[in-house]
């Protein structure tokens, strides 16, 4: 499967400053139910797990109840308070014979991402990506993902 | 390949959730929640919209 990297424009003092991203769809459902939603979010290599706004887990209708909480440490000590869940995940580019579904955890904000956080959707981490795909990142063409082969 | 071009979606808008295409090429609805986004895509024939909460791109991510 291959995705384009995110072209986007920010305006530090007023002046434009162009990035690439790594942000591409990812399908996250609840087990066994019909709906899916495909968030934009940011393919990390550096999280170990994957964070998902907590209004896509309500919209999906995932039970908070049931949730491990944890509390996340972010580079330069920031916390985030998530709620984990297991989750179905599809992978699919709409070019491919057919998409890559797995099951795996992932941590839905309690709250709202941080206002000043770059991302505000997803971040796909180690659980919920990295363990269960391959991931080869060809900056700023192209993130290649294909199904992980256990030797 | 060429880039996903998201710089008109982000100078439009500043804040909330926005719908595109699943090639996000084409804006197709924006709102305060998701699920409202996610409504009017579907009544407009996308069953499958990119969903995103507009970004603070201000900073730099390290993680």
């Amino acid at each position: 499967m291959d995705f384009d990297y995110a072209l986007v424009t920010d305006w530090p003092k007023h002046k434009p400053r162009q990035r690439y991203l790594p942000w591409i769809n990812i399908g996250i459902k609840k087990p066994n139910a019909k709906e899916t939603i495909w968030p934009l979010g940011l393919v990390d290599s550096g999280a170990e797990i994957t964070v998902i706004d907590r209004e896509i887990g309500e919209e999906l209708g995932f039970n908070f109840k049931k949730a491990t909480k944890s509390l996340l440490t972010g580079f330069g000590g920031g916390k985030v308070e998530v709620l984990i869940l297991e989750a179905e995940f599809i992978i699919d580019d709409n070019k491919s014979k057919s998409p890559i579904i797995y099951k795996d955890l992932v941590g839905f904000t309690k709250n709202q991402f941080s206002l000043s956080h770059p991302q505000q959707t997803a971040i796909f981490g180690t659980i919920g990506l990295f363990r269960n795909v391959q991931v080869t990142f060809d900056y700023p063409r192209n993130i290649h993902i294909e199904r992980l082969i256990l030797k | 390949m060429s880039s996903v071009d998201l710089r008109k979606f982000l100078k439009k808008h500043k804040s909330g959730w926005l719908a595109l295409t699943p090639d996000n090429k084409k804006e197709v609805a924006s709102g305060k929640t998701l699920r409202e986004v996610i409504s009017v895509a579907k009544t407009k024939g996308v069953n499958r919209p990119s969903v995103f909460k507009i970004p603070n791109l201000e900073t730099y991510y390290v993680g």
